[in-house]
């Protein structure tokens, strides 16, 4: 199957948004973090869907007349991570929130540093693997529900064929739904 | 509303000169309309995209037709594999609503799009 044909190319999987555990909601996440006084952190390992909460809980809080200002640290940035928190702080205005998607790309001291200059700014979200770093204001977390929800969301007229392989496929991977849905592009590729 | 209408053909040679009709309708005079030629990547992994040409259309009128003349880029080809297709595409956009249409269109030899269907990494070339 041709790229632009794989019903789990990348557009098509970023339009899947990340969906609130039953009880759970943008409002009620809002409301969490500013009793937080804005200071938390979105806790999940990998693939749990924390960068995709992060952009949602963004466009919520802008659209409500917040401001904010994002940094986005992969792997590959871990050398530079210093340098690009600072052009953050710098750029952004004292009412904004930082938001930094990747907290565990920044070694200790640089975690101190951070938070030191963050403190001047309305406010500090981060998104990171493991609890630690400021206090938790939710957990991402993925069950084989999760994964099915998601296919059948992405990809609705493949959901049948591949419902009897999503709890092997979930567990092949750990969990990581990312990793899931790039598995179910390569195979449908394979076509 | 708005319409690019390109007749039967959606398929070019590279670095063709097309006739483009565009047309909108909309509830207010926009500032601009802009007829842009794009592509993006689609297949696995990030998507990139870029804007080749963009023709102003100056002093729009909230109803309207116009034709315009657009050369084609030469490269590169519309594509497509397994793991990447590059897709071309005219976007008619008004300003500064962003209300816009997109057509997706083939740039490539032949007229046809660049496939490398990859049983033997065979490179085939087909509309």
């Amino acid at each position: 199957m041709l790229a632009r044909e794989n019903p789990f190319r990348t557009e098509i999987v970023l339009r899947y948004r990340y969906v609130f555990a039953c009880g759970q909601s943008m409002n009620g996440l809002a409301e969490r973090f500013d009793a937080m006084n804005c200071r938390a952190a979105i806790v999940g390992e990998k693939g749990r869907g924390k960068t995709t909460l992060v952009e949602d809980f963004c466009d919520y809080l802008v659209a409500n007349g917040r401001a904010i200002s994002i940094l986005r640290l992969n792997t590959l940035e871990r050398k530079v991570a210093r340098q690009r928190c600072r052009e953050l702080l710098n750029s952004a205005t004292r009412d904004s929130i930082l938001v930094l998607d990747g907290a565990e790309q920044l070694n200790w001291l640089e975690w101190r540093w951070l938070q030191k200059c963050s403190r001047s700014f309305r406010g500090l979200l981060v998104t990171t693997h493991q609890p630690g770093r400021l206090n938790q204001l939710t957990r991402c977390e993925s069950n084989v529900e999760t994964l099915k929800n998601a296919v059948s969301q992405i990809a609705p007229t493949e959901a049948c064929k591949l419902q009897k392989d999503i709890a092997s496929l979930f567990a092949q991977h750990h969990g990581n739904i990312r990793e899931c849905l790039r598995s179910l592009y390569d195979r449908y590729a394979c076509l | 509303m708005m319409q690019i209408e390109l007749g039967n053909q959606l398929a070019f040679l590279p670095g063709e000169t097309i006739d483009v009709e565009v047309s909108w309708q909309l509830p207010e005079p926009p500032v601009l309309v802009e007829l842009r030629c794009v592509w993006n990547t689609s297949g696995k992994g990030t998507r990139d995209v870029g804007v080749e040409a963009t023709i102003p259309l100056e002093y729009p009128n909230a109803f309207e037709n116009r034709r315009v003349t657009l050369t084609l880029p030469g490269h590169p080809y519309s594509f497509s594999g397994k793991l990447l297709s590059i897709i071309w595409a005219l976007e008619l956009v008004a300003l500064p609503s962003e209300e816009s249409t997109r057509t997706e269109i083939i740039i490539g030899p032949g007229a046809a799009e660049v496939v490398v269907s990859g049983q033997n990494g065979r490179q085939d070339v087909g509309a």
